[in-house]
């Protein structure tokens, strides 16, 4: 039996200011998260269009097991053009958004048009409702302030997904900020600049109030409830993301010996590969400090989660700094520019978190910065008072808010490391070659979620040259696959070992009848739509190419440069 | 000498960083993590010298072997 798609579409016109409920139209129906996103821009944004005018769209969208009570599935997509590459941009978070629309029957929440330049709005999601409100009253506001300004008016229960200045100033680095679970109440969508064009739609907050509703409708009660207790026992029990694994103990800081190791960890703007105080930034690290100053390890960020991979990092007089201190953070904010504690990290992480602004992104900007001068590797100060220059919107602090490339355009840097437009995450390519293929070639710019190596010893080596067409394929398939159904990426293993898992949870929530082939063509399809997007918006093959420095700078300690060939780059899709 | 460091607490051993002499002998790096109590299908990520190895690789009389758990990148 196929459930009755209760699910519909919220048009958000900003130019209007209206807002109305639309049944799903039939292209959409069997599409979440990130394939609808890749989908509707197809199909309604132009490709060339301004990121940051009114044709482009915003689009807030759960995946497809969203709102269900399958662990780990309330992913949150946001998408758009991106005005960081100038492409197809999907950005997840975790929290409580994408479980919370699910529940609302709402496929995604598009926002359009805009409206006057001095206006700012809220919109209110609440059951059946939705309205856009004024919110001057939130203009210039950090995101934590915005966040509990919201909750004190609509009730602590209240999701809230919002922007900090950096977006309203449409800066290219800026985020989305997304409400979890507890204290994990300021997560981000971060990635490619959407919080810009949240702030080109005069849209500074989404309030959702799902408080009571039950999870989203089963099309096959029985069929879903086995998978999805199939699923979660799998992780459970798994030496990687059970209550004795390295995700739930110790984070996903838990990873910085072995890349540091490996001599992938970003150093002082990607001169080096490992760091001389990295033991200082190690997941065990931070689970000793955190656990002594009566912080929290081992918290989820949205209902449900077994894994529980979050933290609340606090300082040493036990009061909260950030919830939570991420690895890509660490690598970023730490050890690229030469910080080599966690309090360091976790000071300039919450800077970041006000402003509503991508760590990566902003960590990549500061590094190169650095290299022009404007700060000292190590010296958190100078850091600190570049972030400042962000919040007060000086000509300075406007060029760091547009991101790494941008920067180093200004500041006459040339090793920017960067892939459309996009700042590279922590781990260098030139020693984890899987990476830096996926980087070049994703259509989300580099994003080591599209497709991430670390780890993939079986198959590839991390300084090999061959056998990365194939690996990296296979790798964003998977990626596209986690991101349009809203599953974590932490609660991959069971998943990918089995596909069959993931067709029975799609399979008992609509009953679609579909096939492990199917899901693969599905999967197929996300990154199709997404290339499509992205040759109409003007890309070719020259723009899936590593920065210049990384392909003959040598990065210690192994003294490796990026050396997969170009033909073998362009043979990343060949069999799509 | 090799230098052997072992990450992650859940592993009950001793001695999370120690120094082994091979005595000339060729061991796998399996048969080298399993001497350490470790189950070698359980180990994630092994390294020799900073590069990942396989396990049915050969251990360098001398060289510096860190045995990781489990981990997942995000």
């Amino acid at each position: 039996m196929e459930v009755t798609d209760e699910m519909n579409m919220l048009r958000v016109d900003m130019g209007r200011r209206q807002v109305s409920r639309e049944p799903v139209p039939a292209i959409y129906e069997r599409l979440g998260g990130r394939a609808l996103i890749a989908r509707l821009l197809l199909e309604e944004v132009p490709a060339r269009c301004d990121p940051l005018g009114p044709a482009n769209k915003l689009i807030l969208a759960p995946g497809l097991l969203g709102g269900t009570f399958a662990t780990s599935t309330g992913r949150l997509s946001a998408g758009g053009k991106s005005p960081l590459t100038g492409g197809a941009k999907e950005a997840n978070s975790g929290g409580n958004a994408g479980g919370d629309l699910g529940r609302l029957g709402i496929k995604a929440v598009v926002v359009e048009g805009q409206p006057k330049p001095s206006e700012l709005y809220l919109l209110h999601i609440q059951g059946e409702q939705a309205s856009l409100l004024p919110a001057d009253d939130l203009r210039g506001l950090g995101t934590y302030a915005t966040i509990r300004a919201l909750q004190e008016r609509f009730g602590s229960g209240c999701t809230v997904v919002c922007i900090g200045p950096a977006g309203e100033q449409r800066l290219a680095a800026a985020s989305i900020a997304v409400t979890g679970e507890g204290k994990q109440n300021n997560r981000h969508a971060a990635r490619g600049g959407l919080g810009a064009v949240m702030g080109s739609k005069g849209l500074k907050a989404v309030v959702i109030d799902a408080h009571g509703l039950p999870p989203a409708p089963l099309a096959d009660r029985e069929l879903f409830r086995k998978a999805a207790q199939r699923f979660a026992k799998e992780l459970i029990e798994s030496p990687k993301t059970g209550r004795k694994g390295s995700s739930h103990l110790y984070g996903t800081a838990s990873i910085v010996a072995a890349v540091n190791e490996l001599g992938c960890f970003p150093t002082r703007n990607f001169r080096q590969g490992r760091f001389e105080h990295a033991e200082n930034l190690r997941g065990e690290t931070n689970r000793e400090i955190t656990l002594a100053r009566g912080g929290e390890m081992g918290t989820r960020c949205m209902p449900g989660c077994v894994i529980a991979c979050s933290n609340v990092f606090v300082d040493p007089a036990g009061k909260p700094v950030v919830a939570t201190l991420q690895y890509e953070t660490i690598g970023l904010l730490g050890s690229n520019l030469g910080l080599g504690t966690l309090d360091e990290v976790a000071e300039l992480n919450y800077l970041c978190n006000d402003l509503g602004l991508d760590t990566i992104e902003t960590g990549a900007a500061l590094g190169v910065a650095a290299e022009a001068g404007l700060a000292t590797f190590g010296n958190k100060e100078s850091f600190v008072a570049l972030l400042q220059e962000i919040g007060r919107l000086t000509v300075l602090g406007r060029v760091l808010g547009q991101g790494a490339a941008v920067t180093g355009r200004v500041l006459g840097v040339t090793r920017v490391p960067a892939v459309k437009g996009q700042a590279i995450p922590a781990y260098d390519p030139r020693a984890l070659k899987g990476n830096g293929v996926t980087y070049a070639t994703s259509p989300m710019g580099a994003d080591h979620t599209a497709g991430n190596a670390f780890g993939a010893r079986n198959e590839v080596a991390p300084l090999a040259v061959e056998g990365h067409p194939a690996l990296t394929l296979k790798l964003q398939l998977a990626a596209a696959m986690l991101d349009s159904t809203g599953l974590c990426l932490f609660a991959r293993p069971p998943v990918l070992a089995d596909p069959q898992l993931t067709v029975d949870l799609i399979n008992g929530r609509y009953g679609w009848g579909w096939t492990v082939e199917d899901l693969d063509r599905f999967n197929r399809q996300v990154l199709r739509d997404e290339l499509e997007f992205n040759r109409r918006a003007g890309f070719t093959a020259a723009d899936d190419r590593l920065p210049e420095f990384m392909c003959h700078e040598p990065l210690p300690p192994h003294n490796v440069v990026f050396d997969v060939p170009d033909s073998e780059l362009d043979k990343a899709f060949a069999n799509l | 000498m090799v230098q052997v460091h072992i990450f992650g607490a859940l592993w009950p051993i001793p001695q999370k960083d120690q120094e082994l002499d091979l005595g000339g002998r060729e061991v796998r790096v399996r048969d080298l993590v399993a001497s350490l109590g470790i189950d070698p299908e359980e180990a994630g990520i092994v390294t020799i010298d900073g590069r990942q190895c396989q396990l049915d690789e050969i251990v360098p009389a001398s060289c510096r072997l860190c045995i990781f758990p489990p981990l997942s990148g995000g």
